[in-house]
């Protein structure tokens, strides 16, 4: 990102060339910090009205702007010459101003946009007016990775910590809202960020400011980029981070450990309860989910999972969401997850529900989207005494025929009390399970048992 | 308005300075957590805490800079000084070489800082008797020299912290009053509350509170 407080002696102007839009002409101005530069188009009105301003408050001399001229506007000559003439301009009004960068100057080169104390500034005004609202409401905000990377930047770099006498854009505001966070977004951008060749999510943050954040969701960053998400282990209780390329848990929970594999005591995430690893690479779960004991809720929906991992170290795991794996085969999954009571796994692979038939404390069970083709397969759930919920639309077996009364023959006496794809059972279906029911056990010729007559 | 803990008049600036170790996040955490921190690392440039405090009946927030005392990230601190209402200019009792540089910590606030900036110092870690390396009147008498406020404290036990940072803004709050401190000037270091940027005269602000003062 750029600095211009450490760069000022290698910030440079040009205007390298002109482009024609709807019969206006634009001058495209290129501005280099350091090693980083960007582009930024104005019309020659643009550099009219800067000027005003520049001369009526800044003391910038009347006569260096080329003058205004109405006729032959549009001869490439005439172009030309104007091209040069506020190339020279802007060089002029830089060296003039670099002291001072008066925040109309920068914002007409886009400094507010690609340069960190510039950034921070413009944060620091919408704080002033706004971070009451956001505080006594969720405490909840959006950052973009190149806004904590400024923030990040600013307490490590000898940065004017007041350059202005405007109150408004002390640097103070942002640190302070920012110490004051319960739960925070970090958004990654892709790829080179507007008309700059700055890359946001390649650039380092870390979460000194953000004392208080409880909550916090990355989306779309560079795992690499985060330095020291450790120091949120004790306080942090919900943790998402979705679309990152993570490929294994300790990246994140070992991220500031160098043998991620040797645990001790103090790296435990003892308060985190909700973790969303969403829209990964994940293939598998590495030993490092050790280190949070105390998790109730894991979601790993669109990762690369061919099977269900072991869960067994999360005592208090009740919620688990794989949606959307590449699971075809779930073999005693009791023996890795343990007490389980919801599950999630739609849109996977699943042709067989042998598995599941010892998970006892299964509430719901979500299979929409899978290939179980074969109605017998329901039975190795009918032994499940806590099962309410069950979805398994989007299979084969949702198209035969009485697919209904079929399914929820299986669970006998608790029929009533399975909500079936979302529908609880209707009067006409349980007087056809009842009557299924009978004729199975006259048929196979043993006493009938107690009777579901309703 | 009511008395919610976004409700308050004023905001005055801290910078916490000293040597390396001699306990400056000890003391910001000890004051805005009340909790030790036994084994604290090193601060990489700066570090901020905020509170809010009760002066006189006026609700003010404390927005600190606690700054590394490392001689590396001098350039960073330093941009920090500017616009601080109060300094806290720590030494450790039990380590004499950071009550010798003392005078330069000095130089550097009086030179960075505006007049009118209250400058505290704190003896740090008076917990630990009996490796005392300075005595009380010595320390007592630099500050009076220089006209520095002064206690020993201990962010160990919290002895003393409270009223370092308090009886800091307890002075800038009148300093305000006297009308020895500008509030419309950039580098005083004290604000109004941002939500109610209009309100920049104190005449207003000063109607509502009792005049059964302490300070
Ligand atoms: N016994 C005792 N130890 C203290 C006290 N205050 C701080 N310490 C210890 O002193 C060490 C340094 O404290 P820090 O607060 O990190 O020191 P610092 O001034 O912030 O250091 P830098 O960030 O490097 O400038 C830590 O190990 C603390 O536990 C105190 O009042 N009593
Ligand atoms: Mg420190």
């Amino acid at each position: 990102m750029a600095c211009f407080w450490l760069n000022s002696q290698e910030t440079r102007v040009k205007i390298p060339i002109t482009e024609e839009q709807e019969n206006t002409v634009f001058y495209i101005i290129q501005v280099f910090v350091g090693e980083i530069y960007w582009s930024v188009k104005h019309r020659y009105n643009d550099f009219y009205e800067l000027n005003t301003k520049l001369v009526n408050d800044h003391g910038v001399a009347k006569d260096i702007l080329p003058c205004k001229k109405l006729l032959r506007s549009k001869c490439p000559e005439f172009i030309e010459n104007r091209r040069h003439g506020l190339e020279i301009y802007l060089q002029k009004v830089l060296k003039f101003l670099k002291l001072a960068m008066p925040r109309v100057f920068l914002e007409f080169l886009d400094f507010h946009l690609y340069d960190v104390y510039f950034i921070l500034q413009s944060l620091a005004l919408k704080f002033y007016s706004e971070a009451d609202s956001y505080l006594s409401s969720a405490k909840t905000y959006n950052f973009t990775t190149l806004e904590v990377h400024a923030i990040t930047k600013c307490c490590n770099t000898p940065l004017p910590a007041e350059n202005t006498s405007d109150k408004r854009y002390d640097l103070t505001h942002v640190f302070d809202f920012s110490s004051q966070l319960n739960i925070l977004y970090i958004n990654g951008i892709s790829g080179t960020y507007l008309r700059s060749i700055i890359k946001p999510n390649e650039l380092m943050y870390d979460f000194k400011v953000f004392k208080k954040v409880n909550t916090l969701s990355l989306n779309e960053v560079c795992l690499e980029s985060i330095k020291d998400l450790g120091q949120l282990r004790t306080t942090l209780k919900n943790l998402t981070i979705i679309k990152s390329n993570m490929t294994s848990l300790c990246q994140i929970l070992q991220c500031d450990v160098l043998h991620k594999y040797t645990f001790d005591n103090a790296q435990v995430w003892n308060a985190l309860t909700v973790m969303d690893l969403s829209s990964n690479c994940l293939t598998d779960i590495d030993p490092t989910i050790s280190l949070t004991p105390n998790l109730e809720v894991l979601i790993l929906d669109q990762n690369r999972f061919s099977s269900i991992p072991n869960l067994l170290q999360l005592e208090k795991l009740t919620r688990l969401s794989m949606c959307s794996n590449l699971i075809t085969t779930c073999q005693e999954i009791h023996l890795r997850l343990g007490n389980i009571q919801h599950l999630n796994l739609s849109q996977n692979s699943i042709t067989s529900l042998v598995g599941f038939s010892k998970l006892y404390s299964l509430v719901s069970l979500n299979l929409t989207a899978n290939n179980i083709h074969d109605i017998e397969e329901i039975k190795y759930l009918s032994q499940l005494p806590c099962l309410e919920d069950l979805k398994l639309t989007g299979n084969n077996v949702s198209t035969i025929v009485d697919y209904r009364v079929k399914v929820l023959e299986y669970f006998g006496t608790r029929a009533e009390e399975i909500c079936l794809d979302n529908e609880q059972p209707l009067q006409p279906e349980l007087d056809k399970v009842s009557i299924r029911r009978a004729l199975k056990i006259l048929k196979e010729g043993s006493t009938p048992a107690i009777l579901n007559t309703r | 308005m009511s008395g919610g803990p976004y409700n308050y008049s004023y905001i005055f600036k801290y910078i916490i300075i000293g040597d390396m170790g001699v306990g400056k996040s000890c003391l910001l955490h000890q004051f805005t957590e009340k909790k030790f921190m036994a084994d604290c690392p090193h601060t990489i440039g700066v570090e901020f805490g905020t509170r809010i405090i009760d002066v006189c009946g006026q609700k003010i927030k404390l927005q600190i800079w606690d700054t590394a005392g490392q001689e590396r990230f001098r350039a960073v601190t330093r941009s920090y000084y500017r616009g601080a209402a109060g300094a806290l200019m720590v030494y450790d009792i039990t380590r004499r070489s950071t009550y010798n540089h003392l005078s330069s910590w000095l130089t550097d606030t009086r030179n960075l800082t505006n007049p009118s900036t209250v400058i505290f110092l704190i003896g740090n870690k008076c917990d630990l008797e009996a490796q005392r390396d300075v005595t009380y009147e010595e320390a007592s008498k630099f500050a009076e020299e220089n006209g520095l406020m002064f206690v020993e404290a201990s962010a160990k036990t919290g002895d003393n912290v409270e009223e370092a940072f308090l009886e800091t803004a307890k002075k800038i709050y009148q300093s305000i009053q006297d009308g020895r401190l500008d509030l419309n000037a950039a580098e005083s270091g004290v604000q109004h509350k941002p939500s109610t940027p209009g309100r920049n005269n104190l005449s207003s602000d000063n109607q509502g509170s009792k005049d059964n003062c302490s300070c």
